[in-house]
């Protein structure tokens, strides 16, 4: 062991010396680099590039400590748009616009323009795949009947930059309203790979997008524009085909058993959608079996809600009254679903995932029927129950608005 | 200071002891031998020494025959009263109306056994035995006519007393701490295992300074190839002076370099006293209240006395911070470096934009604040213990808040690293052991290079390197790392890295003894004959 | 002053499981049958455990004799010795593959503009460092480094569960490909690495203290490793889908990278990096050990410690030049997976074994 000691010190201050001299590569200071939040893509003309923006935030203006610059003056962030034919070089291009080196790794939205959207997306998102900075798990959204570069360039209230705005009401409205869904890359990834294909929530800009850019935005309230989520994006062979609003997308949601929560309106006798029902818990099961050689989708959903509000008297101690409200819902549904399921079925549209329940569990079946799958699925007949039920009341029981008189 | 010494079979004898028989055997070092003429004797011993103003000569005479002779002592390292009533007096009052006038040769012996009413006599015969024992507090009392000298035990003098110790603090203990004679810290430790198990060796190390160093065990649960380990050592010292025991340590530990200490340094008698029970040896340095103990493995530098006092599940909890405010103390600031400039994607957004607008206004990379901070904590902590205590409080605030507020505030440093620095600073005080601390401190701060030059890949590779740079050591022959508590296997209680893990006890295991109470003081039922004298235990010595 | 070298059971075990983790718990193992990976290993493990018992058989019917001593004794020196360097060979290219691979995955995953020398130079100079300190320090380090990698890995699993990405059928269909891929997946592919590595083992298990628990202290690993690595990659597959574990370098990395929970614990990748230094360090380190004390065996060498500087800095450079760019080492891997690695795990220890059988039958002194 003596032996060791000098020629270890040796070794190790040779090393030492290497790396003073050549320094250190991979190190960065976090004044030289512009952290990114959003990017967004389109198409730039006919030219067959890429236009890439690129959302960079102004850190002092968002942080928690406001006493360091920035202040309240300060716009929270910038667009920088370069274009190129792969997103990686569009990337390094903006080096000649950016005052600092970008920095993608907190980068969570990824906002795809319309008009792209419409041609293909399937080949956007190996960057994602190869890149160590890149996240999987950004969310993906379609600016629905706009370019991404304008939609990203709308500055939002309280603080936030557009992208996390953007991806903050995703999140939530996804979960709690259920008119969009919340899909990252990998879930696009995962469907593209497969033989499904992706379904991708809208954002819309309401108001006008240019007069969106100045700070003069932020100071009224509401403000003159402002971006919402607006529908679910089903594609076909990649290429955006339809658009489902409403409770079609919200029947969509349910059959790809991304359900969270949301509320139900049902009808009170003659007044129609006086009963406000809070889905709380939603769970679908799809099963795949084969009936004459062709798939026969069967479609089980199981939800839970509460009665939350209502306009009519309701007795809910009544226990058939229970019961009819319970069948409202469970209609109410699958109508929905069914919508849904339609919608999708026109365009060829496999969504939900069916095609990836026929692999794992009719592998046989599957291999004969998988390179003609979306004509398959247009015609699958789907068999959907639901099964609802409702727990509680809320605090009271029985309403206090008294029936009208006769 | 002499001790009597059992025989032991194996025992080597030690540099520079002092029995009898090793009196005989050995030469005067080219000193002449010891002249029977008193004048010479004393003439001879004042030149020696210097002609210092601090040794004191007695002449008297002895007996009806007016033998002439002299009491050599040091004034201030001697108790006056025992050399005036128990030498002088006994010599010259008491001797001499007992001894017959015919009785002329060997008086010596006759005053030895018959007058000297002194505990502990020794007779001298070579200059440099009677020099050390003045040195060392004794009376040596020459008689004309008699190549050989006597030295009568009278060490005394102004010692500080037992008062709790300064360093390491306990809050339900003892509160008795060591002093810097080896006499006074040896009885503390006697006081609390009265099993006649215990063993005690005492060695000389120090040309000069000659000091007394004594290793005290227990025997049966010792390890023999330890203590043997460590007698050859202790021996084998070739060394000019010893004035406290860092330089002990480092003198017999196993490893030169090395960050860490392989011995334990305590201030208290009870955790010399524990540690003993579980079978480790303690060494007593003379003239330092910070005693060792050996072997030691890594664990045990966090546990402290109080986990002794504990209940075992309090203790368990209170060992799991302490090793996170280990890891804190070490990794903190190079964590922070790493996360910073190398892999800024680990952090959380919402505190990076913070962080990144933090470091908007600081002109220097992490790596240089992160050293300018760390710099100016260890110069603080510094200061801080040279302090005179009335200034000592407000130095510490105006340093920690003031300097660090007022630097984030130019622009100096941000807020982010003071928190850290913060953090690890009082991190590292909460390490039991003060030697720990301080190889922390060491250690952090290549930590932070690495961490500068290669971010967490740095960090892992140094930490394997440090690891098994601990895996290596050993202590006296037990290995350095290990993760039950080291030493014996019947220790009191299962641990896994120290924290306990049954509530019981194991069966207690007592040294083999030759009869009486176990080691430890068990509540055994005590024989009706054993001298329990309350009042004798808690009187002063 | 040299102290007894002599290792414990619990000290074998866990450098024996951190062996087996190194790189397999990273990498996508098992190329081919992809979702069925986790099935793969199970399937590979009893084959492991038979092959772990001849070597303990060798131990015992040689003790404190390594592989070259008794390979020289069985075949006679002639053969045996040249047999023997050969190994030498072996253990240092298969040690340089791991530093290799470890260095293109580090820099593929956090380290990009940094030159893959100096990752690989830091790794082997902690590994050099680390023969010098001798054998015991080596597997002291491994129980520590064994209850830190556990650490991570119950951490790991326990972020994932919680953050809800785990879907079971993803693992659906089993054995969607058929019986042939999976078992075919599992002999030789798995079987060789990393099960049949342990061939580094029979370098080591002269030291172990209690020489009757060699046998049932190995087993116990072989079965806790395939477990373990069995549970990381069916939770691999169940989170992100057979087909991108497929396609995935780094799987395990782009697992983690998923995970997010209560949204402050996300971005666990340095634990997995951690992970992957850890398993490699200590793969590589006993592979180096193995060349180390071959070499010492067949050179005679006094002062053991001084093989560590050669061996690691050969190791050093035949990373380098091993392969100008990723595919080509995958493909090169290839070639070791199913020519190289059979050779020197198997074949050689099964003839090696009958031809001891023989002698001892038919009375020839062993």
């Amino acid at each position: 062991m003596n032996a060791c000691r000098k020629p270890i010190a040796a070794a190790m201050l040779l090393l030492l010396s290497i790396v003073v001299l050549t320094g250190c590569w991979n190190s960065n200071e976090l004044s030289d680099m512009a952290i990114v939040v959003g990017i967004g893509v389109d198409k730039d003309g006919d030219s067959g590039k890429y236009r890439v923006s690129m959302q960079i935030v102004n850190p002092s203006t968002v942080a928690a400590n406001k006493s360091s610059g920035g202040g309240q003056n300060a716009i929270p962030n910038i667009v920088y748009s370069s274009v190129d034919h792969t997103l990686f070089s569009a990337f390094r291009k903006t080096s000649q616009k950016a005052p600092r080196r970008l920095f993608f790794a907190h980068s969570q939205m990824f906002v795809i323009g319309e008009p792209l959207a419409r041609e293909g997306i399937n080949g956007l998102f190996d960057l994602f795949e190869r890149s160590r900075e890149l996240r999987l798990t950004s969310s993906v959204v379609i600016a629905r009947g706009m370019k991404a570069e304008d939609l990203l360039n709308i500055l939002t209230p309280m603080q936030t930059t557009t992208a996390t705005s953007i991806k903050d009401k995703l999140e939530v409205t996804s979960e709690v309203w259920a008119q969009n869904v919340d899909t990252d890359v990998t879930d696009i990834i995962k469907k593209v790979s497969g033989s499904g294909e992706p379904a991708i929530s809208g954002a819309k800009a309401v108001g006008n997008p240019i007069a969106g850019r100045k700070k003069a935005n932020l100071e009224e309230t509401p403000p003159q524009t402002n971006i919402e989520t607006k529908g679910i994006a089903i594609f076909a062979q990649g290429k955006l085909a339809a658009w489902l609003d409403g409770k079609a997308a919200r029947g969509a949601v349910w059959a790809m058993n991304k359900m969270k929560s949301t509320t139900v309106n049902l009808d009170c006798g003659n007044e129609k959608q006086a009963i406000a029902i809070e889905v709380i818990r939603s769970s679908t099961r799809t099963r795949v079996h084969m009936r004459n050689g062709k798939p026969v989708l069967t479609m089980h959903i199981k939800e839970e809600g509460n009665l939350t509000e209502t306009n009519c008297p309701l007795d809910p101690s009544n226990r058939e009254l229970i019961v009819k409200l319970q069948n409202q819902l469970a209609e109410a549904t699958k109508k929905e679903v069914e919508t849904a399921i339609k919608a999708a079925q026109s365009k060829k549209s496999d969504i939900f995932g069916f095609s990836t329940e026929m692999e794992r569990t009719q592998p046989k079946a599957w291999k004969q029927l998988e390179k003609s799958w979306p004509d398959v699925f247009a015609e699958t007949e789907v068999e959907i129950n639901v099964e609802a039920y409702i727990r509680r009341t809320g605090l009271r029981i029985k309403s206090y608005i008294k029936p009208e008189k006769e | 200071m002499m001790f009597y010494r059992k025989a032991q079979r194996n025992r080597k004898p030690s540099y520079q002891s002092h029995t009898d028989a090793a009196n005989a055997a050995s030469d005067n070092g080219g000193k002449p031998p010891i002249s029977a003429g008193l004048a010479d004797n004393l003439a001879y011993l004042r030149q020696e020494l210097g002609d210092s103003p601090d040794m004191i000569v007695r002449t008297f005479e002895i007996g009806g025959n007016r033998i002439p002779a002299g009491a050599v002592y040091m004034d201030g390292i001697t108790d006056k009263d025992m050399v005036n009533e128990y030498i002088l007096k006994s010599l010259m009052i008491e001797a001499g109306e007992a001894m017959n006038p015919d009785e002329k040769p060997d008086i010596l012996a006759y005053l030895k056994a018959n007058a000297l009413t002194i505990g502990e006599v020794h007779l001298l015969k070579d200059w440099d035995c009677i020099i050390l024992s003045v040195l060392s507090g004794d009376t040596v009392i020459f008689l004309d006519g008699s190549p050989e000298a006597i030295s009568g035990n009278t060490k005394g003098g102004e010692q500080r007393t037992i008062t709790e110790p300064s360093t390491q603090v306990v809050i339900r203990g003892p509160k008795d701490g060591f002093t810097e004679s080896i006499g006074t810290n040896v009885s503390l430790v006697r006081r609390r295992i009265k099993s006649s198990s215990v063993r005690l060796e005492p060695f000389k190390i120090g040309q000069t300074t000659k000091t007394n160093v004594a290793v005290m065990y227990i025997q049966g649960k010792a390890e023999d190839h330890v203590v043997q380990l460590l007698r050859e050592r202790l021996s084998g010292i070739q060394i000019e002076a010893l004035t406290g025991s860092e330089l002990l340590e480092e003198l017999i530990q196993d490893q030169k370099k090395s960050p860490f200490s392989t011995l334990i340094n305590t201030e208290r008698p009870d955790t010399v006293a524990n540690h003993l029970l579980d079978g480790r040896i303690a060494i007593f340095v003379d003239g330092t209240p910070f005693n060792l103990i050996a072997p030691t493995t890594f664990l045990m530098n966090f546990l402290s006395t109080e986990d002794y006092y504990t209940r075992p599940e309090a203790v368990a909890a209170i060992i799991i911070v302490r090793y996170a405010a280990l890891i804190i103390s070490l990794f903190a600031p190079s964590i922070y470096i790493a996360a910073i400039t190398f892999h800024q994607e680990m952090i959380p957004t919402p505190l990076l934009l913070s962080l990144a607008s933090q470091r908007e206004s600081v002109p220097f990379p992490a790596f240089i604040e992160a050293l300018i901070m760390e710099f100016t904590f260890e110069i603080l902590r510094e200061a801080g213990i040279r302090m005179p205590r009335a200034i000592g409080q407000a130095v510490s605030i105006v340093g920690a808040l003031v300097l660090g507020q007022a630097a984030v505030e130019a622009g100096i440093i941000s807020s982010a690293m003071v928190i850290v620095v913060a953090i690890t600073g009082i991190s590292s005080f909460a390490n039991p052991s003060y030697n720990m601390a301080l190889s922390i401190r060491l250690i952090r701060f290549f930590l932070m290079v690495a961490a500068a030059l290669f971010g967490f890949y740095g960090i892992a590779i140094f930490s394997i390197i440090l690891i098994s740079h601990m895996c290596s050591l050993s202590s006296f022959g037990v290995p350095y790392m290990t993760i039950k508590t080291p030493s014996v296997p019947e220790a009191e209680r299962k641990t896994l890295f120290g924290i306990p893990l049954t509530k019981e006890k194991t069966k207690p295991q007592p040294a083999p003894d030759s009869g009486g109470s176990g080691a430890g003081g068990n509540d055994q039922a005590q024989p009706a004959s054993a001298p329990s004298n309350l009042l004798n235990e808690s009187g002063s010595s | 002053m040299t102290k007894k070298q002599a290792i414990s059971p619990t000290q074998l075990f866990s450098m024996m499981i951190l062996f087996e983790f190194g790189t397999a718990l990273v990498l996508p193992i098992g190329l081919g049958s992809g979702a069925n990976a986790w099935l793969s290993i199970l399937l590979a493990m009893p084959g492991a455990m038979i092959l772990y018992v001849l070597f303990t058989y060798f131990e015992k019917q040689f003790p404190s004799m390594i592989l070259s001593g008794y390979t020289q004794k069985i075949i006679g020196v002639y053969l045996g010795w040249p047999v023997s360097f050969l190994y030498i060979l072996f253990f240092i290219y298969i040690s340089a593959r791991n530093l290799r691979e470890a260095g293109d995955l580090l820099i593929s995953a956090s380290y990009d503009q940094t030159p893959i020398a100096v990752v690989q130079a830091i790794m082997i100079t902690a590994v050099i460092y680390v023969l010098c300190k001798g054998i015991n320090a080596f597997f002291r380090l491994g129980e520590i480094y064994f209850l830190i990698i556990v650490s991570i890995g119950i951490l790991s699993h326990a972020a994932i569960l919680a953050s809800g990405t785990l879907d079971l059928r993803n693992l659906l269909p089993v054995m969607g490909k058929g019986w042939m891929t999976t078992l075919k997946n599992a002999y030789p592919n798995i079987f060789m690495f990393p099960f049949g590595e342990l061939v580094c083992f029979t370098t080591v298990l002269p030291y172990l203290k209690q020489k009757q628990l060699s046998k049932k202290t190995g087993l116990l690993a072989i079965l806790a490793s395939s477990l373990m690595l069995s549970l990381t990659h069916a939770m691999e597959v169940a989170v992100v889908g057979g087909d991108v574990y497929s396609r995935a370098t780094f799987p395990l990395f782009t697992v983690i990278t998923i995970v997010d929970v209560a949204e402050f614990m996300q971005r666990l990748d340095s634990f997995v990096i951690l992970a992957l230094i850890i398993g490699v360090f200590f793969k590589m380190t006993v592979y180096a050990f193995a060349a180390a004390s071959v070499a010492n065996d067949l050179f005679r060498f006094k002062e053991h410690s001084l093989i560590a500087y050669p061996v690691g800095i050969i190791i050093f450079l035949v990373s380098i030049i091993l392969a100008w760019s990723v595919p080509e080492h995958n493909a090169e891997g290839f070639t070791v997976l199913y020519v190289v690695l059979p050779v020197f795990c198997l074949i050689i220890p099964v003839l090696l074994f009958i031809v001891h059988l023989f002698r001892k039958r038919f009375g020839h002194s062993t």
